[in-house]
Formats: C-alpha cells, sequence, structure tokens
C-alpha cells in the first residue's frame, strides 16, 4: 500500500518537473519576441494570413495573444481593444470563434509531446479545423453583421 | 539592451513560474488520484461502462477520465489523468487533440461570455468540435497506421 503511494507521488512529481522544464523556457522566449522588431513583422504574416477569413487588421494584436497565450490572456487584449471601439463587430465574433478552438496551441501542443503526443498531428489538425469553421462563420455572419 | 534583457528574462520567469505551481496543483492530485484509482474495482466498472463510446475514438474506457478531466479542468489535469494509464502515443495524440480544442470549459466559457459570446453555445460547440476532430484522427491512425 505505501509502495503505491510513493509510487503515485512519484509519477506525478516526474511528470510536473517535465512539464515545468517546457513551460518555463517557453514564456521566456515569448517575452523576448514580444519585445523585438519581429514581432511587427508576425503580425503583418498573420494579418495577411487572417484577411481572406474576414479579419480587420487591428484583430491581429489580440488574436496573436490568443493563440500564443490561451484564451484568458487573449480575451484580455480583446476586451481592451473592443472597449476602444477599434474591432469590427465581425472581428470579435470571428475572433471569439476562432480562439475558443485554437488558444494557447504552443504550450497545449508541447505539453503533450513531452508525454509522447505527436505535435504535428495535434497542431495541425486543431489549425486546420478552427480555420475552415472560422470561414463557416464568416460566411453566415456576413450579410447578417452588416444588417445590425 | 542589457536592461531589456534583464526585464524579459524577469517577466519571463515569472509568468513562466507562475503557470508551474497551477501545474503541479493540477498535475500532483490528479496523477496520484488516477494511479491509485487505477487499481481498484471501480476503474473496471468505469472502464467496460464507457469503452463503448471511447472505441471510435481509438481509447480504452479508462481514458474518458483523462477527456472529461480536461474538459472540465484544465489539459494538465487531462495529461496527469492519461499517463498512469500508459497511453499509446496515437492515444496522448488523440487526447492532446480533443482536450486542446476544449477544455477548462466552465471558466472559459465564462470568459468568453464577457466579450458576449454565449456560453452555452460555446461550451456545446467545443464539445462537439473536439468529438469530430477526435473521430477524424482515429479514424486517420486506423487507416495508416492500423
Amino acid at each position: 500500500m505505501v509502495e503505491l503511494f510513493w509510487h503515485a507521488i512519484l509519477g506525478s512529481l516526474k511528470l510536473s518537473i517535465k512539464l515545468i522544464l517546457i513551460i518555463v523556457p517557453l514564456m521566456v522566449i515569448y517575452e523576448f519576441l514580444q519585445s523585438s522588431k519581429t514581432f511587427k513583422k508576425i503580425l503583418d504574416t498573420l494579418h495577411f494570413l487572417l484577411k481572406p477569413l474576414g479579419f480587420s487588421k487591428h484583430a491581429s494584436v489580440s488574436m496573436l495573444a490568443g493563440i500564443f497565450l490561451g484564451v484568458t490572456y487573449g480575451s484580455g487584449v480583446l476586451l481592451a481593444q473592443s472597449e476602444k471601439n477599434i474591432l469590427t463587430k465581425m472581428d470579435i465574433a470571428l475572433t471569439a470563434v476562432y480562439l475558443s478552438m485554437c488558444h494557447a496551441v504552443i504550450e497545449d501542443t508541447l505539453v503533450f509531446v513531452a508525454v509522447g503526443g505527436n505535435g504535428f498531428y495535434i497542431l495541425g489538425t486543431r489549425i486546420v479545423i478552427a480555420t475552415v469553421v472560422t470561414f463557416m462563420f464568416y460566411r453566415y455572419f456576413k450579410g447578417k453583421l452588416d444588417k445590425a | 539592451m542589457q536592461s531589456n534583457f534583464k526585464i524579459n528574462l524577469k517577466k519571463g520567469l515569472r509568468n513562466g513560474f507562475s503557470v508551474s505551481i497551477k501545474l503541479i496543483k493540477t498535475i500532483v492530485p490528479f496523477y496520484i488520484a488516477i494511479d491509485l484509482l487505477r487499481h481498484t474495482q471501480l476503474a473496471n466498472i468505469i472502464g467496460n461502462l464507457l469503452s463503448p463510446f471511447m472505441k471510435p475514438l481509438g481509447l480504452t474506457g479508462k481514458m474518458a477520465i483523462a477527456i472529461i478531466s480536461g474538459y472540465l479542468v484544465n489539459l494538465y489535469a487531462a495529461i496527469a489523468a492519461l499517463v498512469p494509464l500508459n497511453p499509446t502515443w496515437q492515444q496522448v495524440t488523440i487526447v492532446g487533440l480533443m482536450t486542446g480544442i476544449s477544455h477548462n470549459l466552465i471558466i472559459e466559457g465564462a470568459i468568453l461570455h464577457k466579450t458576449g459570446t454565449n456560453a452555452f453555445f460555446t461550451i456545446v460547440f467545443r464539445i462537439t468540435v473536439s468529438i469530430i476532430a477526435g473521430l477524424t484522427l482515429a479514424e486517420y491512425f486506423r487507416l495508416v497506421y492500423g
């Protein structure tokens, strides 16, 4: 009985350490990236990719934060920007749809890779599905939001 | 430049540290609970009961606990519940995909609700999308890897 407990505690600690070794460097890399000149280039590229899905230029910042950091942070940026009135109704609706399926993807993917999953399938499938569904919503919202 | 380096490093480490704390708080109790539970008769009953639903996803019945933990709590709970069950890489990938799309539903639903999206809708929507995604990838794995 004691042995079972010991085994469980040891296993849980091993797993925690493994995941921490991935998370901490990732957070540090993100901070450096965010304050670098490359950041603007990434935003421009993202805008280029998101335009066909119906997003305006201003949506890129909250989308980037959401995709990399998670919906909690992404929504924070989204809320701040929606209060400034620079996002269109379409931006807010589409960002919510996309980010509800596809956020914090780097962290999410890496933690599952650490325990033996295949990152290519996890990330690839998520991006494809989120993109297809968002496009479907865009087509659906297009007529409705213009009238509102 | 030098001070920027320090600020970035500090901020990154601080964020990493706070995520790590959250991670340990979830991983340790879930992992221990599942690792102990899997030796009991209860785990077999749950496993047998859910196994027909998990089969199309390429998962065992007990792995339903990992999916449900992920849906309700977070990915770390899903990982902690999955790892003691000795999953194959395909099973880890399927659970990673499904809980990646749909996790922490109660809290995140509430947050998305604040941006004007209907919480009930997002919860049903994410679960549906995650199941479709899981079934698709499982079918693909069966075709390619047998």
